[in-house]
């Protein structure tokens, strides 16, 4: 087991790089962030230029990857301390010629978790970052919970009375609800819920306060409930219908036949034995869950105001703040690799037929 | 195992359709058998074979029956309520025809959702087969990439895509399928790694088949139903997400009508201008709800498990 | 119905109890009253240091936290001596106009009670020049060459010409606690990278301190005890809470909820709905004019080979005309192609009005003798026939072709130009689409480009554009911003502002003049003023397309809120909320 989780592990990290990779040349593919930072009339040319080779953005391409990957304090360093660099590998140290070398590299690259500062915010990118990941988070567990209990017990509900009016109430929803712009979803129930009927907030994650008070979870529940919503309806729909599915699969195959043939109950038998195999594919689809939830975590989090990480990167990604953009795109393309790895697992914890060697 | 530590574990559910082409030709006529009774589904296809058809005819039933242009602006009537003399659907915020917008939207909406599925699928199930027919280093490369390009959620990439490139139906079309196609390698992989070793892919090598001979001769065929019972969820899923990049402001740039954009602008004028929220998010509603049925219905159609 | 319309007298009737009820309480003391809570669009602050501040939702904050070197008065919108939250009581120029001296009060602390002199001034403007700090406010201050602080009251600024314009000038230099800052921040380069001090200040002198930064969410600041400059003679607030919203929907929302004390832009999809609800007394509306300008600039260079207006040596480069915008019978044909009324009711929600002279009309400076362009698609067909560009197939719906007459234009040149706008904005989409179509029943065949903001701004400081629309903001009411988009000085491929490498040396002559005139009379440089805008009226080197009448909507829980022309919110802090 931990061999395996080691190995799968290992395997991620080619994975990795060919995300950074393909993140960075899409990042480059957008262009020169300058223009908008000095978008003020009178600004220099040789203003302009300061800030282009400050931000690096006129080297070449490969030294930009690198500089980013790995960070640029082993490239410009300092040895005899005056502040300026003098022992520099890949970059020049008198990058923009004017006889005065530059100032000694800070960077340690994003393999070192340091994603540089934000163009627009003037801030580490992962103080930004780790700074809405309690928002998301809270709106995904939550979703992710919600998605799977009701989703998984409307399967199995629906396996069970199948042909019957659960059942097909059960499979319209699971095909009406996927069918459904999501965006077009969430206005309504803010329209409804929250602007006519006053049942919830109109958006936001804490009430406003003068002192810095953030109430914790169970005491602003009021405000999570139609993002959640909005956020796993697709989950409920698919696993509903997964699991319905899986649960037929399941009770055609023999040894729920020889169950039933050996007289144990029927109840007994659908939940011990079909909801049991049952949820082996429901598991296996953990990880592409993940992914829908980061998704889906951009439209919902800018309907409701909610200041997750989907609505920063939206914003970083209007205003083309590389660094944020990228960071978040690669933070979560972990969590999704994360999540492949632990649906393998709980594939295996499931399914005693699976052996991780 | 070695297979199972390779890949993410949703590849390795192979499904069961392998069987040599000749005998699939009993299973279509079941299927065919099992659609007829499936009333649900006639409907949905009814249904969209007459979108279809109302998109198709979008020019001519703009200019013999609307007698009206989708591009010609008038301020003065605009935010017309459906039933207004002279615009039976009414007029947009910009006073055009919006009965005439949505023809031409639709045109354009499913042409994006065909034309991506069907490149998506391209790329898909050549590198789908590929991978799985030789194995070794080119299976581990194409699955570095599929697994690199999956674990980025798309929406990130879309988005920051739309920003570079101009937003037209083509580009949206190529950036869809540079990032929709692993779903196609994924089941085409799967698929052939199952057939490679059949008998009657074995007897085609022994015969001195060439690889691409058997990939495209022997085994594309009996994935075709595989491939075909995809499409109906790709397309509906494709004209969601066009609509969604638009909410997001990411859409097709207008004045180029799409479904899509044209329920994003609509969210402007919820209370002046309902009905054209209402009827385009109906309109989006319905075609991919009646293209999701016509999948589920035919993928239980062609299941060699159900009964009759 | 009926039922309805009698909920609403009821209502009234309340409303008026409570008016005069409130009217006849006790005023609120000092922190009494609920918080101001704004709404933010513009994202996160970036820094709360004056001297960084590069974007919005910073200066808004800054503005609440930090007084003014020079204020403007409310009224006028002119830099007043003795302005409320500024420091400066009065200036003087030498005889040659080049030196200003201006005299600070001195009943005015810091929040940690040290008193605010020269020195913080001075300590401003030295990090500002000092190259080493990113701020944009450097290029602002580029003709002042010295800065000498002979005693705590007292800052001689030196500038390297007589210059009208110089307390305007020198009305960017922030007020900063330089003993405070010169403790955190060792260097100035400091500053750049120094977040926490940035984001957390602890030494303020304004109307509010810092409370807290939630981000995504809000700013929070704290009533001021110390505050002199309040009209009411304190703070009345107990605080301002600088909200973050993404959505005008939910901001609206909010506000009719009562979470939110004012707004400043409304949908056009709710603006009928707000003025009747503000009829019926549910909440004060105020209009004011847009400080700016939804504006068509044309490209006069070749766009294919974008050349800069002046050499090294200050010389001008001669450079190949825009082949079809070259002509300026083109491009007053398109200001007679568009129609102002049909943009209005499809794009402006009817709140646009056209704009006549290149300036504020708000501005001391604006000639009232130009009137906007008419709409006139007969003149505009004219126009263009005369320009050589003719409907050779006598087919409207075809684009026009340029015959041997044209100006620059190769002989069947059809006549396109590509409209490059950003996305985003809806009246921006909705105003390029109404052009596209109204341009296309003159002869023109218009190509939309709607792509990313800063793609877009990518494409215009490059003048590879052939037609652009941008919203132009106009600081100051200064007439130099005119002069900064039109000179061949600021005609730099990659970096000026006359994308469109307009050239004039008449008017480039009149802007100086006016700009460095002995003694400065206003009205001696008006007169030079309104010669340049007539000429530029004539030229069309741009379009000013709509300026707009923006509602400013506020709570009826707000007492004291006092309006001025220049300025909605100068008594904030005597604002009142009844808890």
């Amino acid at each position: 087991m931990f061999q395996y989780v080691l190995r799968r592990l290992l395997q991620s990290i080619p994975i990795f790089f060919g995300i950074t990779l393909f993140s960075y040349v899409l990042m480059a593919a957008a262009g020169n962030p300058v223009a908008q930072l000095v978008f003020r009339p009178g600004v220099p040319a040789e203003e302009r230029a300061r800030l282009e080779i400050q931000l690096g953005v006129n080297d070449p391409f490969h030294v930009q990857y690198l500089r980013w990957l790995t960070g640029d304090d082993w490239m410009r360093r300092d040895t005899d301390g005056d502040g300026f660099a003098d022992q520099c590998v890949v970059l020049a140290c008198d990058a923009d010629g004017d006889g005065q070398n530059e100032q000694p590299g800070e960077r340690r690259g994003i393999i070192r978790g340091d994603f540089g500062l934000s163009f627009t915010r003037n801030r580490p990118v992962s103080d930004i970052f780790w700074e809405r990941v309690p928002a998301t988070l809270e709106l995904g567990f939550a979703s992710l919970i919600l998605g799977t209990v009701l989703g998984i017990s409307a399967g199995i509900l629906a396996a069970v009375t199948k042909g019957r009016w659960f059942d097909n109430v059960t499979r319209v929803f699971a095909v009406a609800l996927t069918a459904l712009p999501i965006f077009w979803f969430a206005i309504m129930l803010l329209l409804l819920f929250a602007v006519q009927l006053r049942w919830f907030p109109i958006g936001d994650r804490c009430r406003l306060s003068l002192d810095d008070s953030c109430p914790p979870i169970w005491e602003r529940w009021n405000y999570m409930v139609l993002p959640v919503i909005v956020l796993s309806v697709g989950a409920v729909a698919g696993y509903s219908r997964l699991m319905r599915a899986s649960m037929l699969d399941i009770i055609h195959q023999d040894y729920i036949r020889t169950a039933n043939a050996k007289g144990l109950s029927s109840r007994l038998v659908w939940f011990k034995h079909a909801a049991r195999n049952a949820l082996i594919p429901v598991a296996t689809s953990l990880g592409p869950a993940i992914t829908a939830l980061l998704g889906g975590a951009v439209v919902t989090e800018r309907i409701f105001n909610y200041p997750g990480l989907g609505l920063t990167s939206l914003t970083a990604l209007s205003q083309r703040d590389y660094p944020v953009v990228m960071a978040f795109t690669i933070y979560a393309a972990i969590a999704n690799i994360l999540g492949y790895l632990l649906s393998d697992i709980l594939y295996g914890l499931i399914d005693p037929r699976i052996r991780f060697n | 195992m070695s297979e199972k530590s390779l890949t993410p574990a949703p590849l390795l559910r192979v499904i069961k359709t392998a069987e040599p082409a000749a005998k699939s030709q009993s299973l279509t006529t079941k299927a065919l058998r099992r659609l007829r009774r499936d009333y649900l589904t006639l409907v949905a296809m009814a249904v969209l074979l007459v979108i279809t058809l109302l998109a198709l005819g979008a020019d001519v039933i703009t200019r013999e029956i609307l007698m009206t242009d989708p591009e010609a602006t008038n301020p003065s009537v605009r935010l017309l309520p459906p039933g207004s003399p002279g615009h039976v659907l009414g007029t947009d915020d910009l006073g055009r025809d919006y009965a005439a917008r949505l023809l031409h939207g639709g045109r354009i909406s499913l042409a994006i959702g065909i034309s991506g599925t069907l490149l998506t699928l391209l790329i898909g199930v050549a590198t789908g087969l590929i991978a799985g027919y030789f194995g070794g280093w080119i299976d581990d490369i194409i699955n570095w990439v599929v697994t690199t390009l999956d674990s980025i959620p798309s929406i990130y990439a879309l988005l920051l895509l739309s920003t570079i490139l101009t937003r037209s139906p083509v580009n949206l079309v190529l950036v869809i399928a540079l990032f929709g196609w692993t779903g196609g390698t994924r089941l085409l992989r799967g698929q052939t790694i199952a057939l490679r070793d059949q008998e009657f892919v074995i007897a085609a090598r022994a015969m001195g088949a060439s690889a691409w001979r058997i990939m495209f001769v022997h085994i594309l065929p009996n994935t075709l139903s595989l491939i075909l019972l995809s499409l109906g969820s790709g397309i509906g899923g494709l004209i969601l997400a066009e609509s969604t990049l638009s909410f997001l402001g990411f859409g097709i740039q207008p004045p180029t009508p799409t479904w899509g954009n044209m329920l994003g602008n609509a969210q402007q004028f919820f209370s002046r201008g309902p009905h054209m929220a209402t009827i385009s998010g109906l309109l989006i509603f319905v075609t991919v709800l009646c293209l999701f049925i016509i999948s589920d219905g035919l993928r239980d159609a062609f299941d060699p498990q159900s009964k009759d | 119905m009926k039922r309805i319309s009698s909920i609403f007298l009821v209502l009234l009737a309340l409303t008026a109890i409570f008016v005069t009820a409130a009217a006849a309480q006790d005023p609120l003391g000092p922190g009494e009253g609920l918080p101001v809570v704004w709404g933010n669009f513009a994202g996160d602050i970036a820094t709360t240091n004056p001297i960084l501040v590069a974007d919005g939702s910073s200066a808004d904050v800054v503005a609440r936290l930090f007084p003014l070197f020079i204020g403007l008065d409310p009224d006028t919108g002119v830099e007043t001596p003795g302005a409320l939250r500024s420091i400066a009581t009065g200036w003087e120029f030498n005889d040659d106009g080049t030196v200003l001296t201006i005299t600070l009060r001195d009943d005015w602390a810091w929040s940690d009670g040290t008193p605010i002199t020269s020195a913080d001034i001075k300590y401003a403007y030295d990090a500002i020049v000092s190259g080493e700090v990113d701020t944009p406010t450097a290029s602002f201050l580029a003709t002042i060459v010295g800065l000498e602080i002979p005693d705590e009251q007292t800052v001689v600024i030196t500038f390297e010409a007589a210059d009208c314009a110089a307390v305007t000038v020198a009305s960017n230099i922030p007020v900063v606690p330089a003993h405070h800052y010169s403790t955190i921040y060792p260097t100035f380069a400091d500053m750049n990278t120094e977040n926490a001090n940035n984001l957390n200040p602890e030494v303020t002198a304004g109307p509010f301190t810092f409370g807290n930064f939630r981000p995504g969410e809000q700013v929070t600041l704290i009533a001021s005890e110390t505050y002199p400059d309040s009209p009411a003679g304190y703070v009345v607030p107990e605080g301002f809470i600088y909200k973050s919203v993404t959505d005008q929907l939910i901001e609206i929302e909010q506000f009719l909820a009562g979470d939110i004390t004012l707004i400043s832009s409304v949908a056009e999809d709710r603006q009928a709905e707000m003025e009747e609800r503000a009829a019926n007394g549910e909440f004060q509306i105020h209009k004011a004019p847009a400080g700016g300008w939804q504006v068509l600039l044309f490209n006069m260079g070749d766009p294919a080979n974008p050349q800069p207006g002046l050499d090294d040596n200050g010389e001008r480069i001669e450079q190949a005309p825009h082949p079809i915008l070259g002509d300026v019978r083109v491009r007053q044909a398109i200001t007679h192609s568009i129609d102002h009324a049909a943009l209005n009711a499809g794009a402006f929600s009817g709140t646009g009005l056209p704009v006549g002279g290149p300036m504020l009309p708000q501005s001391w400076a604006y000639n009232e003798d130009i009137a906007p362009y008419a709409y006139d698609p007969e003149l505009a067909a004219q126009l263009l026939d005369e320009a050589g560009f003719v409907d050779d197939d006598n087919d409207p719906a075809t684009p026009r072709v340029a015959t041997e007459d044209a100006l620059y234009a190769e002989a069947g040149t059809t006549l396109t130009l590509a409209l490059t706008t950003f996305t985003g904005n809806p009246s921006i989409d909705s105003s390029s689409i109404l052009m596209q179509d109204q341009l296309s029943r003159v002869g023109f065949e218009v190509t939309l480009d709607i792509i990313e903001f800063s793609s877009m701004i990518d494409k215009l400081l490059a003048q590879t554009y052939d037609m652009l629309m941008v919203f132009w903001g106009v600081t100051n009411n200064s007439p130099q911003d005119m002069y900064d988009q039109l000179s061949s000085e600021s005609d730099i491929p990659g970096a000026g502002f006359n994308t469109g490498s307009y050239y004039n040396p008449e008017f480039e002559t009149l802007m100086q003049e006016a700009r460095t005139l002995p003694g400065c009379d206003q009205a001696e440089r008006k007169a030079l003023y309104d010669q340049a805008q007539e000429i530029i009226n004539a030229e069309v080197p741009y379009y000013l397309v709509n300026t707009s009448v923006v509602p400013f909507i506020i709570s009826n829980a707000v007492e004291n809120f006092d309006p001025r022309e220049n300025s909605l919110t100068w008594n904030l802090p005597a604002w009142s909320l009844r808890p």
